[in-house]
């Protein structure tokens, strides 16, 4: 029973990284309707530019802080270089995006090697506790704290302030909005840059939880994260937090009991979900 | 003075015409086409670090060994496998079709070479594969040559010593489940057996596993003496820092995987102490031309070359040494026979081949990762086995010649 516990544990820190990284993807698309495939090579971005800092001035707050900013700055490049002439346009925005999948990709080979290299643990959150027979990582443990943090701060962002109202009203009825005298444009500028940031935060954050971050990151993660918006939902906090613990705890439960089939295990639960509810369990319609 | 106009018309169509006919009329000197050998690396996906490792010893072959043989100029043409068997299949189509590739270096997973083994049946075109592979790709009309043996020769030694030297007698295994996994395994589990050792779980992850925390904790699970693994690119990385953070104190034995490569095992760094792994090639070998290929391998990128690495550089030696022999010819007749006759002193020791096309003697380094992690300063050699492979009705069977 206490290895359930474990596993259910393992899945639940698992899910919130997962929470993480699709949190500003699932904002963006459902939001703003932007379809962006770079969201990946953004996570991997604040991973490197995170991790390169935090090695060399041994401070993990310094490495979230320069991720976060990385992320950010890449997504405003982003957004501004392209995306801002093709709202509205998902077939161009995906081409774009996946365009700068491979800019980044190459640019990150060149600066970093080819080699993964292992994520950052503070010393204060190093090791493990015991529950049970089994040992527990502490730095899980954070990320659940962490997760669930992010989760809140998204929530009251887009639920209780002026500019989450403004950025839910724009995408429902952009003219009208305008109409009422709110200038949008900086509004989704800053949305979108927001959602960079959350990913280099989840960047540098997640790969200390998951082992390493190699050139192929930013590729592998972007399917993890557009599952998670299936499942969940795109457009709501809820429905991410929702979808990423789903595949979190089922994949955990799964590898740990059913290895043989973990590989499909997630793209099972879309499949379930895109047949009994294609907006996702909790998702806005787009 | 329309007529006039279509006359003027012609005469300027008939001499841009002739344009090309007049330049080919004066005397060129007849140009001779090089030799095109086509190479797969994986430069993308999980196995990146082993495709770039690989793809640097080709780098320092052509290099040392040059770009001309037997009085022809050689062009090597490098393609990226993308740890996909789709891709590398894509891949050697277009070396072969496309820039006419006479022999193909063949990438890392089992897998991928599986995909493109038919093919090079087909179109009658030689593929030296870097490292080993299952025994499917060389028995029947292949067209596939493994210098550094099949799978299970390198991992049933492993299991004869986790039983006799190690003394272990309860082993998991974990292994990646594309292609590669389960052959390495099976040579393990055939010698830890025959050992009197008992395999009591048998777990194979799925390619691209992001999270390996559910799979360390099955293990913390078990009543177990230590754990084999197979763990290829980044997937050592996932492995090795859920066992440290989990606080999963088994040792691990492992079937090629990255820890014969520098690089990477100094980024794995503390992680990995205490792994026992098998390697094809050693930097510090005594033997021909091995220090010159070290120095200057070191000397382009300031890091000590990988068993990929020399893996690379010996096939560019052995297909040199095949064109040698065929005097520079490229038909598949030749290279063929050539290679079926190689008998060639490399980095790695002399290297022939059965009629199998499988290294006759492979030699495999067991080593033990040292305190510091660094491979080059304090891995410690615990056994060389020398072995080879027979043929038993229909199968290759792995057999240990001598131990030193």
């Amino acid at each position: 029973m206490e290895f359930l516990y474990a596993s259910l544990l393992v899945g639940l820190s698992y899910g919130m990284v997962l929470f993480l990284i699709a949190a500003g993807l699932s904002f963006m698309l459902g939001l703003m309707g932007i379809v962006n495939l770079a969201h990946g090579a953004i996570f991997m971005v604040g991973g490197y530019i995170g991790l390169t800092v935090a090695i060399t001035t041994g401070n993990y707050v310094l490495g979230i802080l320069a991720g976060t900013l990385a992320a950010a700055i890449v997504g405003l490049f982003i957004e501004r270089a392209t995306l801002r002439q093709l709202y509205k346009q998902p077939l161009e925005q995906i081409l774009v995006t996946f365009g700068f999948v491979y800019v980044i990709t190459n640019v990150t080979l060149w600066i970093w090697g080819p080699y993964p290299k292992i994520g950052f643990t503070p010393s204060l959150l190093d090791g493990s506790i015991t529950i049970g027979e089994s040992s527990f990582p502490i730095y899980r443990l954070a990320i659940i704290v962490i997760g669930l943090a992010i989760y809140f701060l998204l929530w009251w962002l887009q639920s209780r302030t002026k500019i989450g109202a403004i950025v839910r009203a724009g995408m429902d009825d952009a003219p009208m909005t305008s109409a009422l005298g709110k200038n949008l444009s900086p509004v989704t500028i800053g949305a979108f840059v927001f959602g960079s940031a959350i990913a280099g935060f989840a960047g540098f954050v997640g790969i200390a939880a998951l082992g390493s971050i190699d050139v192929g990151t930013g590729s592998r993660i972007i399917f993890l994260a557009l599952g998670v918006c299936i499942v969940g939902g795109v457009g709501s906090v809820h429905g991410a937090l929702v979808g990423a613990l789903l595949i979190g705890i089922v994949e955990s439960l799964v590898g740990f009991y059913f290895p043989e089939v973990a590989l499909f295990t997630m793209y099972v639960l879309m499949v379930i979900i895109l047949l009994f509810k294609p907006s996702g369990l909790l998702g806005r319609e787009i | 003075m329309k007529k006039r106009a279509y006359l003027v018309t012609a005469l300027l169509m008939v001499g841009i015409l002739l344009v090309p006919l007049l330049g080919s009329a004066c005397p060129q000197p007849a140009e001779e086409k090089p030799i095109v050998i086509g190479m797969i690396f994986d430069l993308t996906g999980p196995f990146a670090p082993a495709g770039i490792s690989g793809s640097r010893g080709a780098e320092i072959a052509k290099e040392v060994l040059g770009t001309e043989v037997a009085g022809k100029s050689v062009k090597f043409i490098s393609e990226d496998g993308a740890t996909d068997p789709t891709t590398a299949l894509d891949k050697a189509k277009k070396l072969i079709e496309t820039d006419g590739a006479c022999m193909l270096l063949l990438p890392l997973p089992g897998a991928s070479v599986r995909a493109i083994a038919p093919y090079l049946e087909q179109k009658k075109i030689p593929g030296i594969k870097l490292e080993m592979t299952d025994e499917s790709v060389v028995l029947g009309d292949h067209w596939v040559w493994l210098p550094a043996g099949i799978q299970e020769e390198e991992t049933y030694p492993v299991g004869l010593f986790a039983a006799n030297n190690l003394g272990y007698k309860k082993v998991a295994i974990l292994a990646w489940e594309i292609g590669d996994g389960p052959y390495f395994m099976a040579g393990f589990k055939d010698g830890f057996t025959e050992s009197g050792g008992t395999i009591v779980n048998e777990t194979y992850y799925p390619a691209d596993t992001a999270d390996f925390g559910p799979y360390v904790l099955a293990l913390q699970n078990l009543d177990i003496d230590a754990v084999m693994g197979y763990f290829p690119g980044s997937n050592a990385f996932g492995f090795y820092d859920a066992k440290a953070n989990f606080g999963l104190d088994l040792p691990v034995l492992e079937a090629a995987g990255e820890m014969p490569n520098p690089p990477v095992q100094a980024q794995l760094g503390m992680a990995s102490v205490g792994t026992v792994f098998p390697a094809t090639y050693l930097a510090s070998l005594d033997t021909p031309g091995n220090q010159e290929f070290v120095a200057a391998y070191q000397d382009k990128y300031q890091e000590t070359p990988s068993h990929l690495s020399a893996g690379a550089y010996v096939i560019i030696d052995i297909m040199y040494q095949a064109l040698k022999a065929t005097g520079g010819d490229t038909s598949s007749t030749a290279l063929s026979e050539a290679l079926n006759a190689t008998s060639v002193d490399t980095i790695i020791g002399t290297l022939s081949f059965t009629p199998e096309h499988v290294g006759i003697i492979n030699q495999y380094f067991y080593q033990k990762v040292g305190a510091t992690g660094d491979v080059a300063a304090d891995n410690k050699l615990l056994a060389t086995a020398y072995t080879s492979s027979e043929k038993v009705g229909d199968d290759l069977k792995p057999v240990v010649l001598e131990w030193k």
